[in-house]
């Protein structure tokens, strides 16, 4: 990418959640794609080609595990990297998610918004 | 012999007839003098004449005329013919016709003298020699009968008989015209004729109209008590014959000999004459008292083979009733044979049973021939012969029934028009209760002896039986309908295996859940009989160990769930081990019940609580980080910023709420998996005081930590953690200000011991036992701290016992309390 800028595809269906998850990513300088469902969720994935997918699991039209395993499927995805971002600890979805190759598997009420900002910019940091 | 003789003169010339007279006087002779045949004649038949002077020339006919009459006669005196005028030929007529000889007239008397010596000697040689041939000829015949006597005693056995043929033999030698045998009836004490050898019937219908009464008899006391032989030559005028049988048979004489049978006289033997006087001497009587000895021998004999036969048969009848007893079911087919046995081996004419039914007896089971007599369904106890056994618990004997009171009016008057005349009955018995009475008639004045009544009682004892038997039957029949009835009818399937695996029996509802035909399942191993409903038979083996490990290491029992796709159910089973009476495990019984439903809505629930704690956080989350974002806003107010920071604590603590809530959802429904590693427990416990560092700090608690270095166990340390961090937060928030906390971590057998103790408020005795319920709260808790949520120590046990462990508490209230967690050094497997 041109830009010095990471981008970050946020798919999240909670708008309250989208807008404090863009504005920590946003003051951490990271360039954000928002996304409310697994649908608008591919398009972009396979449009945009992110650096990082945080991916929430439940939501409405396709599934984040159902998103997953298509970005999985299709060429042109298939090394984008993922985090999961989830309420859900469903242990199937993450056992699945796990086997599908995903970044981690976070869980929402565990972390802080800044923790949240921190470990994604090391992550990005780290694989960039 | 002395010499003398008897002598007849046959002379018509007086003159030579007192010269021979003087002559033969002179001699020791006694004289009888005849002049004519006929005056010869008076005297021929005189057996005592030894001689006879004949002479032949008599005035009413010739002197050969007796000559000839003489010769005739068994035993023929000596003939001398004495002629005046001889020719040769008369005297070898004389000689021929039987003469010893002759004279003529005028004789010499010396020469006749010599001659009737002569004479008179031959004579009574003659007769000596007779004699002595009789004797022989009598002992001869003597000898046969006793022969005849003898063998009739050693070949035969039908005493009738016998007795016939014996007083045949001895009425032959004894030259007596009838001869009868008489037995002894102990209990009426008359003599019954038995056998007799040409007895008129008149004679027979006589002592059957007058029974001979024993005692009344006038030749009781010798026979009975001296046991010798009476007789009388002139019967009719002998004051000792005194019975109407004498009277109305009138008869010249008669010979009475006893018959002793083991030191007792059993009866008696009859000889008599029409006409003949006869007279006994003692030999003879001694002879025939002989016979009758060998008689009774006989008679011994004859009883003890019948005895012997009546008691093989006796027994083996009871034998008979014995076997089909224990094969025959229906009580009236055994009691029925009971019944027929008793007519039969008793030779009654009827036998029959009535058993007690309220206060009444009521037939049970006869012979035909007791139906007519039965007309009278009911007696009471007490009443008629069979009421009077039950009544008295005694076997009760009758030989006249005519003449018994006690017998029913009805039932007599039937009895006697079928000629029964004895009774014979015993008590029934079981366990010592009279229940009934087994009752017999008898018919001809035949009577019941000890044994008979014996037999009948062994009869009753097995027709007791047969009825005790059916009783129980009835019972445990009844009982086990009942138990039947409940075992179907229970809402829980129950399975009875054996320890090999066998299906003992099993009830309807377990057929019902386990999809299998109950009725047709016994003897099936259990895994066949789950082979149907559990598809993979891997399912079906396992709950088979799970059984066999009970019987290999009994313990209170077991349970788990058994899912059957193929039936769309879930069956919880809970077994349990039947031991034997020594105590050992010999099967176990096994419970169904089905569980589909209440599964289903505890997997709902859990569903339920997942899907709300998922919905609660995202809009929690949100909450938490739009006030992390509001409280980042440069130069806020204090006061805005002290509202953000109270609305995040509360946020916190909801959010703690929930993800509890969650926890233990997870961890009740199994959805958790643990992530377990080797973990160092003191390490672990290091890190939750660095997180409760602050909250002791500002409690002042004074904490100890002792603890063994380097225990490692495999379990999950997140989990872990959480359950250290509840219970030591829980020691500093339940502890007041200033208190001993002490953590102590230390190894047992197969374990390792963590434990935390606080010298705080306690848990009260009562609440201890519910402590670990999800939301639940000790009394004394809810005063001092109201954020609580009634999570942390359910949470904690869950997560001890997924681990393999167990926490316990051991806490008095007001004084402190320590909680203990055990985890396996071996990890949760």
């Amino acid at each position: 990418m041109v830009t010095g800028a990471k981008r970050v595809l946020l798919v999240e269906d909670d708008r309250f959640l989208r807008r404090a998850g863009e504005a920590v990513l946003l003051r951490r300088g990271l360039t954000v794609m928002l996304a409310v469902d697994g649908e608008e969720a591919l398009t972009l994935a396979r449009r945009e080609q992110p650096d990082l997918v945080l991916l929430d699991m439940l939501m409405p039209r396709r599934s984040g595990i159902e998103v997953l395993r298509e970005l999985r499927a299709q060429p042109e995805t298939r090394a984008l990297r993922v985090l999961v971002l989830s309420n859900s600890s469903r242990e199937q979805d993450v056992e699945e998610a796990a086997r599908l190759g995903v970044e981690g598997y976070w869980v929402k009420t565990e972390m802080s918004l800044n923790e949240l900002g921190d470990r994604v910019v090391a992550l990005l940091g780290s694989g960039a | 012999m002395d010499g003398s003789a008897s002598v007849l003169v046959v002379d018509d010339e007086a003159a030579i007839a007192d010269l021979l007279r003087t002559l033969l006087v002179s001699r020791g002779h006694a004289v009888m003098t005849a002049g004519t045949l006929a005056e010869a004649r008076a005297h021929a038949d005189d057996p005592a004449v030894d001689l006879v002077l004949l002479d032949l020339a008599l005035p009413d006919g010739p002197g050969e005329a007796l000559l000839k009459e003489l010769r005739a006669q068994p035993d023929p005196p000596e003939v001398l013919i004495i002629t005046g005028h001889a020719t040769l030929e008369t005297a070898i007529a004389a000689v021929e016709a039987g003469a010893a000889g002759y004279v003529t007239k005028p004789f010499d008397l010396d020469a006749l003298e010599a001659r009737i010596d002569e004479l008179v000697e031959r004579r009574q040689a003659a007769l000596k020699a007779a004699r002595a041939h009789g004797a022989l000829v009598e002992r001869l015949r003597e000898t046969e009968a006793m022969l005849a006597v003898a063998s009739t005693v050693s070949s035969t056995l039908d005493l009738r008989e016998a007795l016939r043929r014996i007083c045949r033999a001895l009425a032959q030698l004894i030259g007596a015209d009838t001869a009868s045998v008489y037995l002894l009836n102990a209990d009426t004490e008359t003599l019954q004729p038995f056998a007799g050898y040409r007895v008129p019937k008149e004679y027979l219908a006589t002592l059957a109209a007058t029974p001979l009464s024993l005692k009344d008899q006038g030749f009781y006391a010798p026979l009975w008590t001296s046991r010798e032989p009476v007789w009388s030559d002139d019967v009719g005028a002998d004051p000792r014959f005194s019975h109407e049988l004498f009277r109305r048979l009138p008869h010249q004489s008669g010979l009475l000999l006893p018959l002793v049978l083991d030191d007792a006289v059993a009866g008696a033997v009859y000889f008599a004459w029409w006409h003949v006087r006869r007279t006994f001497v003692a030999r003879e009587l001694t002879l025939l008292e002989h016979v009758c000895g060998q008689l009774t021998a006989l008679l011994k004999n004859v009883r003890g083979w019948e005895q012997a036969q009546r008691d093989r048969e006796r027994l083996q009848a009871i034998n008979e009733v014995g076997r089909r007893l224990a094969s025959v079911y229906e009580t009236d087919d055994v009691l029925s044979l009971i019944v027929h046995e008793a007519e039969r081996l008793l030779g009654g004419a009827a036998a029959w049973i009535r058993l007690i039914e309220d206060d009444r007896l009521v037939v049970r089971a006869q012979t035909a021939t007791a139906a007519p007599v039965m007309v009278r369904a009911h007696v009471r106890i007490g009443e008629s012969l069979s009421g009077r056994v039950v009544a008295t618990a005694a076997p009760l004997r009758v030989s006249d029934l005519v003449n018994d009171a006690r017998f029913d009016p009805i039932h007599k008057a039937d009895a006697l028009a079928l000629r029964f005349t004895g009774y014979l009955g015993v008590p029934l018995r079981v366990g010592g209760r009279v229940i009934g009475c087994f009752s017999t008639f008898l018919r001809d004045h035949r009577t019941f002896g000890a044994d008979d009544e014996a037999l009948l009682t062994a009869l009753a004892d097995q027709a007791a039986l047969a009825l005790e038997k059916a009783h129980l039957l009835e019972i445990s029949e009844t009982q086990r309908a009942q138990l039947a009835r409940v075992f179907d009818s229970i809402s829980d399937g129950i399975l009875l295996l054996d320890r090999a695996g066998a299906v003992l029996t099993s009830n309807r509802r377990a057929g019902e859940l386990l999809g299998f035909d109950a009725a047709a399942a016994g003897g099936a191993h259990l895994t066949d009989v789950l082979a149907g409903p559990i598809r993979d038979s891997a399912g079906a083996a396992a709950l088979w160990d799970a059984l066999w490990r009970l019987f290999e290491t009994p313990a209170d029992g077991a349970s788990e769930d058994l899912d059957l796709p193929a039936l769309g159910r879930i069956v919880s089973w809970t077994a349990q081990t039947i031991r034997d009476q020594a105590g050992a495990v010999n099967g176990l019984t096994l419970t169904l019940r089905d569980v589909t439903q209440e599964r289903h809505v505890s997997r709902l629930k859990a569903d339920f609580v997942s899907f709300v704690t998922h919905q609660l956080r995202t809009p929690l989350s949100g909450i938490n980080w739009l006030l992390e974002l509001a409280a980042e806003i440069p130069n806020l107010d204090d006061e805005a910023s002290s509202y953000i920071a109270d609305a995040r604590g509360a946020s916190a603590r909801l959010t703690g709420l929930v993800n509890d809530l969650l926890d233990v959802s997870r961890l009740e429904s199994g959805k958790i998996t643990l992530q377990c590693a080797p973990t160092d427990l003191e390490a672990l416990t290091r890190g939750v005081l660095v997180d409760v560092a602050t909250l002791l700090r500002d409690k002042g608690h004074h904490l100890t930590v002792e603890a063994v270095p380097g225990l490692t166990v495999p379990v999950d340390p997140q989990l872990i953690r959480q359950v250290f961090l509840n219970l030591v937060s829980n020691a500093v928030k339940y502890t007041p200000a200033g208190g001993r906390i002490a953590i102590r971590l230390g190894r047992e057998a197969e374990a390792v011991c963590w434990s935390v103790q606080d010298n705080g408020i306690g848990v009260p005795r009562a609440n201890q036992a519910r402590l670990f319920e999800k939301f639940y709260r000790a009394d004394n808790v809810v005063s001092i701290e109201t954020e609580g949520t009634g999570l942390g120590l359910c949470l904690a046990r869950l997560i001890v016992e997924r681990s393999g462990g167990q926490l316990t508490c051991e806490s008095e209230e007001g004084r402190g309390s320590t909680f203990f967690v055990r985890l396996p050094l071996g990890g949760s497997e």
